[in-house]
């Protein structure tokens, strides 16, 4: 098992499930971080966090506190 | 007949330049009924028909996590608009349709406008309207609100859409299962609770109630059986869906859209890599990233204050000092007004307002800076970079744009932090973006440099910069521990790809701000001139003052003197200045130049009389930092909401000014005697 957090610039992989809670896990998904959709990291922050990722053809930042809560799949 | 039409989409559509296209220049600024929310309504142009389109602010969902999707939703609740133009960013379709699937669930004619098309095109994506309407349920449109194309046929769309009497059903975004299920529950809802929520659209009231929505919950009252009901509904659609509710009805939100476009899209070539890319690149590069924003922020003020300001402010203040009030002497005199008048409207009036009038051209080229950040996605690489470290300082790295936006005008920055969720985060950001130096402080920085630190003038005001970014840090960290204590709220941006911001809507915004610093100083600050011309030309005893202490403003401004004597500044006019600074920081320096005018002397001349560099430095930190003025505190109040905290913020901002300003002065006149 992985997480968004374990993908490395320019790696793609497809959400399992989400495990983040509250109300960051809502937001999330109206977002577009839905089971099965796939996300590719773009860049990590200059300072190391936040990270860009890809999905559903724009461009998103999250912190690598919430992307080591979604589970990827391969 | 009169209609009223909404204009929803996402942040970063376009929504502005749109409304500013269909409304031509005919808007005007108002509060919502109630919450106090900036909402812009205009009339559509080009159309026989009388219709107001009020421009809602950009939301990703009609979930109420921040105050914006709040003002949105019940807008489109409880106004019941005639027709809802829902602007998608055609560039960014899938996550842009998703509010569209919510808005379709409100019941409510809509016409959905497909911005952004000539990017679209280059990249070689065609989208199929018709087949967008079979699909979605209502008509699409192609337009660029940037190159100002399918404008009128958007206007043509809206007119015939609202002479249709009977309203299209949505089709049916859920699988069959899941919608007998939302059937049953709906039934449920009318004969066992038909007084809940029973003006809303009938499907937003079953999901709404299913998603267990914040605001819908606070209207049940903790109406147990129907929670329970709830909760058996919601056992109901995890197991047909094996997911969580929640994902499950984002899921299929999503899953309809995507099957969705893959029938109405055709990709026609594979597009290269643009040039938007490649800039994009260096400007977020781990090492170039933070030294390219410094660079940036040092530029906008270097072009602004000392190229702009050079060139400029000699030639206003020749002009308002030899020409105009010359001629106006002359004029008068000759129609042979008393010389009192004379005095009150040179050296009240135009004394006072030119004073301020000055500095709009450096004010201008600042605005032009700013709207540009604001327009391009610069600012969200920047809350992007910054979050690591403002996290620090408990606030997110969203809370950097109020403060950018702040650079301008503290009223729309404070504003801006409504775009922020989490509650604590927001009136943390509130209280801090006034300590982020206004446009209109800006003046008083220059006049201070050039009297004091001619060589040094851009370094002067770039210091005060870094002070305030030191106090905004400084602050974060310490109020976020104590007053402003709680949960992080966690951060979660869209980075919109780079745009060219457009002309026209540069121009429109810098008209705008503008607009109301030129207006503030035909109104408040016209009347503040004459006003203080009257105080500080009688006695106490409406005798006309033979010197200046004399006057009844000097009585006054000496009684509270003494309070800025630790500051350097225990002199009237400093005091008398800093008072009217409570209207519009601008009367600063109007005020000095209407008190020394009185005294014969020229501004610069009484300003050097006045203070000295170390005194003149621990009064610019004093104005930078004390409270900022009415209309921002007033904006403070209304977005902190309650009295506690507000009353904590001006108690905070004015008791740190003083404190910085003391050992400014304290320190710096034992270095530098």
């Amino acid at each position: 098992m992985f997480t968004l957090k374990d993908l490395r610039p320019g790696q793609k992989a497809c959400v399992g499930s989400i495990a983040v809670e509250g109300l960051m896990r809502r937001k999330l998904m109206d977002m577009g971080v839905t089971p099965g959709v796939e996300i590719q990291v773009n860049k990590t922050a200059p300072f190391g966090d936040p990270i860009e990722v890809r999905l559903r053809g724009y461009s998103l930042s999250l912190r690598k506190k919430d992307a080591e809560n979604i589970l990827m799949v391969q | 007949m009169k209609y009223k039409i909404a204009l929803a989409g996402n942040p970063n559509s376009g929504k502005t330049t749109l409304f500013n296209c269909l409304t031509g220049s005919n808007l005007y600024v108002g509060n919502w009924p109630g919450v106090t929310v900036e909402k812009k309504e205009g009339n559509l142009r080009d159309t026989n028909k009388d219709i107001t389109l009020v421009d809602l602010p950009g939301i990703y969902s009609l979930a109420p996590y921040s105050m914006d999707e709040i003002v949105s939703r019940n807008f489109l609740l409880e106004e019941r608009p005639d027709l809802i133009i829902n602007i998608i960013d055609a560039s960014n379709i899938e996550r842009n349709l998703y509010l569209s699937t919510q808005l379709m669930e409100l019941n409510c004619p809509m016409v959905g406008a497909l911005n952004m098309m000539d990017v679209v095109k280059k990249t070689g994506v065609e989208i199929d309207v018709r087949e967008m309407e079979k699909i979605f349920g209502y008509p699409f449109i192609e337009i660029s609100a940037q190159k100002e194309t399918g404008i009128d046929e958007l206007i043509k769309l809206v007119e015939k859409t609202l002479e249709i009497k009977k309203l299209k059903e949505f089709p049916q975004i859920f699988p069959p299962e899941i919608m007998t299920l939302f059937n049953e529950f709906d039934e449920l809802l009318q004969n066992k609770y038909p007084e809940i929520l029973a003006g809303y659209p009938r499907l937003f009231r079953v999901i709404k109630l299913i998603e267990k929505d914040e605001e819908v919950l606070l209207k049940i009252h903790n109406n147990s059986d129907l929670l329970e009901d709830i909760a058996v509904v919601r056992k109901k659609i995890e197991v047909l869906s094996k997911h969580d509710v929640d994902s499950a009805i984002a899921d299929y939100r999503y899953r309809f859209i995507t099957a969705g476009i893959s029938q109405a899209t055709r990709k026609t070539k594979e597009n290269a890599i643009q040039f938007q890319e490649k800039l994009d690149k260096v400007l977020m590069n781990r090492y170039a990233a933070l030294p390219i924003f410094f660079l940036f922020m040092f530029v906008i003020y270097y072009v602004s204050i000392t190229l702009v300001g050079d060139i400029t402010i000699g030639g206003i203040e020749w002009f308002i000092n030899d020409v105009l009030m010359v001629g106006v002497a002359a004029v008068l005199g000759n129609l042979g007004a008393a010389d009192w008048i004379i005095a009150l409207i040179n050296d009240g009036v135009i004394a006072g307002v030119g004073a301020v009038l000055t500095f709009v051209p450096q004010l201008v080229v600042l605005f032009i800076f700013i709207s540009i950040l604001e327009d391009s996605g610069y600012m969200a690489r920047v809350a992007f970079i910054m979050d690591r470290i403002f996290r620090h300082f408990g606030l997110s790295g969203k809370s950097f744009i109020p403060m950018v936006v702040g650079l301008g005008c503290s009223v729309p920055g404070i504003m801006a932090t409504r775009t922020l969720e989490n509650e604590r985060e927001r009136k943390l950001t509130a209280v801090l973006t006034p300590f982020i130096s206004c446009g209109a402080k800006m003046p008083i920085y220059v006049l201070m440099a050039s009297v004091f630190f001619v060589q040094y003038q851009t370094l002067l005001v770039f210091s005060l910069y870094l002070v305030s970014l030191t106090v905004v840090f400084g602050s974060g960290f310490v109020l976020s521990k104590t007053w402003f204590k709680g949960a992080d709220s966690g951060y979660l941006l869209e980075i919109p790809p780079l745009r060219l911001p457009k002309l026209r809507n540069t121009a429109t915004q810098v008209w705008q701000r503008t607009k109301e610093f030129i207006v503030r100083a035909g109104t408040i600050i016209f009347a503040v001139s004459v006003v203080l011309w009257f105080l500080q030309s009688f006695t106490i005893g409406f005798q006309m003052a033979t010197a200046p202490d004399e006057s009844i403003l000097a009585t006054f401004g000496k009684v509270i003197a003494p309070v800025f004597v630790p500051l350097g500044f225990g002199n009237w006019v400093a005091s008398v200045a800093l008072l009217t600074g409570i209207a519009a920081k601008e009367m600063i320096i109007s005020t000095m130049s209407v008190l020394s005018s009185g005294q014969g002397g020229s501004l610069t001349q009484s300003i050097s009389q006045i203070f000295t560099p170390v005194s003149a430095y621990s009064f610019v930190i004093f104005v930078l930092l004390a409270s900022p003025c009415m209309a921002a505190v007033a904006t403070m109040k209304k977005e902190l909401g309650n009295w506690r905290d507000f009353l904590f913020a001006l108690a905070y901002q004015i008791g740190l000014a003083y404190a910085v300003s003391f050992v400014v002065y304290q320190v710096g006149s034992r270095i530098f005697v």
